[in-house]
């Protein structure tokens, strides 16, 4: 998953930023510019975004609306210290899918990102049950056969981001796209490498009948679709 | 004791008047029929006991009438009067309604009043737009407060919780106390402002007013910034000074110049001077002016620069760590002392803060 904070308070970005990445394995990037961030947010490939309401350049609300009206269907969490049942009601009526108040608590910020991005991807169940694997995506638990699974940082957020869209084909551009943020660098064969480590733990025969690969489309994880 | 309400006191004199008048006529009356009874007794038309009998028969008929017709009429007064005087009920009804909640929205033009009320109506609207208009700005200013409260707590609380999330190294963690330290710099900074501007808000005059000598005030703040000037390789000169005294309060009168000397090095370039001007006008004014080679400040924008919250950035960013409040301080006792602040920049004159107060 890919988090856009847009966020004018440096400090506040970098911490929210740093507890997705360690907490939640998020892809996160951040702007303190709302001109900026529009163009990021536009540009897709973000599971959510978290937006501060007074941005310079082009403030958070116009940056909500211009984004709606291009059409962008990404979760938007209004992250502000407005507070007045007004300023809630604007936020929302204007698109926004979630409000949270500054101060705020971090573990409460989280439950908000992990419940609007389930809500995205219609994944009620924050526990993903796909070809027996299954993944409690609140405790960042994976269980195989009984047995739990210690996955690395990366690992887990390519599972993580297959079985939300399990039964589907995903493209290595849209895996790209969600699971890495700016900062990081992008080999060409590196996804490659997190399928296979991925089958050599869930999946060992020669015959992969848990991550499929669709030549030429990119990869499903559980049943191919019909 | 109090005055007798208005009904009563209407009722009562038409009731005394209705009474006068049927007394008058009656009195009238009574006179001319005696006389024509005594006529007809000398004319030996009737007897006198019986002309006595008619007279006092007619007396009373007189009397009882002129009773009835006061009370009746004096009821009816009142009626009456009840009845005009209902928008006056219906008026204090409406104020009674009145809270802080509907103040704004209470329009007391709509009450169907007779035209003598309309002064008294009209004073009393003005004075809930007034009000209102104090109760806006209370509203705006704790808003403001608790908006620039919130964001060093959020920033406070999220360094913590986020150095709290795993184990990390001393260095870190050194790192997030350092942070948060800061936060609650700025917290206490921003507190001791709200406190000063409170303090302002409630009394009306100057608080122990003596003769405050400027010179002396602008050298100490001088040397008092020397420190927060050197970190941005500013220094601070105090120019021209020679002495010159305001009746004042001296506590305030060092918030109102350390405001302005602390912007000064903050919005001047790095490196650069922070001159302190003082100089006694012929027309019985001392002039202090605060100059940094700072860039233009556009000039639609120096007016708003006194509101309180307001900064020249619309994003707030805490480049500058203030909260906008310095300059509303800073102008609220200069004219607390009777004088007034001015800006004036230009990117090739820099800016300069100049404070007019009256001499002592």
């Amino acid at each position: 998953m890919r988090v856009l904070i847009i966020e004018d308070e440096e400090r506040l970005a970098r911490n929210i930023a740093r507890v997705l990445a360690e907490e939640v394995s998020y892809a996160v990037d951040t702007s303190a510019d709302g001109e900026d961030g529009l163009h990021m947010a536009k540009s897709g490939g973000y599971d959510l975004i978290i937006l501060d309401l007074l941005l310079p350049g082009i403030g958070g609300l116009d940056l909500l609306r211009s984004l709606r009206a291009a059409g962008a269907r990404t979760p938007v969490l209004i992250l502000t210290a407005r507070d007045t049942p007004a300023d809630i009601r604007r936020g929302l009526d204007l698109g926004a899918d979630d409000y949270l108040t500054k101060p705020f608590d971090m573990g409460e910020l989280l439950a908000r990102c992990r419940a609007l991005i389930r809500r995205a991807y219609e994944r009620p169940n924050p526990v993903l049950t796909v070809a027996g694997i299954r993944i409690n995506t609140t405790a960042h638990l994976v269980t195989f056969k009984g047995k739990t699974v210690l996955l690395g940082a990366m690992e887990y957020r390519l599972l993580e981001y297959l079985a939300m869209r399990a039964g589907e084909v995903v493209s290595k551009a849209d895996l790209e796209e969600h699971l890495y943020d700016f900062g990081s660098e992008k080999v060409s064969n590196v996804i490659e490498v997190y399928i296979s480590l991925l089958r050599k733990r869930f999946d060992p025969g020669p015959r992969h009948r848990l991550i499929h690969t669709v030549r030429g489309q990119g990869y499903v994880l559980g049943e191919l679709p019909a | 004791m109090r005055p007798l309400p208005l009904k009563w006191r209407i009722s009562l004199l038409v009731a005394l008047a209705i009474a006068v008048l049927i007394g008058v006529v009656s009195t009238a009356a009574y006179v001319e029929l005696r006389e024509s009874l005594a006529k007809n007794v000398l004319a030996a038309v009737a007897p006198e006991h019986y002309v006595a009998h008619e007279m006092h028969e007619y007396l009373h008929m007189l009397v009882t009438l002129g009773a009835l017709v006061t009370v009746t009429g004096g009821i009816i007064v009142t009626l009456i009067v009840i009845w005009a005087l209902r928008p006056i009920e219906r008026t204090a009804a409406r104020l009674r309604g009145v809270t802080h909640r509907n103040l704004g929205s209470e329009r007391l033009e709509d009450l169907r009043a007779p035209s003598e009320l309309a002064p008294f109506i009209s004073a009393l609207s003005d004075m809930l737009a007034r009000l209102n208009r104090v109760l806006e700005q209370q509203r705006q200013f704790t808003a403001d407060a608790s908006h620039e409260l919130r964001t060093p707590l959020a920033l406070a609380k999220s360094t913590l919780q986020a150095a709290r999330g795993r184990d990390r190294d001393p260095a870190e963690y050194r790192r997030a106390i350092d942070e948060t330290l800061g936060d609650l710099e700025r917290m206490q900074r921003l507190m001791g402002q709200l406190l000063v501007l409170a303090r302002l808000d409630e009394v009306a005059g100057l608080p122990d007013a003596a003769d405050a000598p400027l010179d002396g005030v602008l050298q100490r703040l001088a040397a008092d910034h020397a420190a927060a000037a050197a970190e941005r390789d500013c220094r601070i000169a105090v120019d021209a000074v020679r002495p010159a005294t305001v009746r004042g309060n001296e506590d305030q009168l060092s918030q109102l110049f350390s405001n302005l000397i602390e912007n000064a090095i903050v919005h001047g370039p790095a490196g650069g001077t922070v001159r302190l001007t003082l100089s006694a006008d012929t027309d019985g004014h001392c002039t202090v002016c605060v100059h940094d080679e700072g860039g233009a400040i556009p000039a639609q924008a120096i007016p708003r620069l006194f509101d309180r919250f307001h900064r020249a950035d619309p994003s707030r960013s805490r480049a500058t760590g203030g909260a906008g409040l310095g300059l509303a301080i800073a102008r609220e006792i200069a004219r607390r002392h009777g004088g007034d602040v001015e800006i004036a920049s230009s990117p090739a004159a820099g800016t300069s803060v100049t404070v007019r107060l009256p001499s002592a």
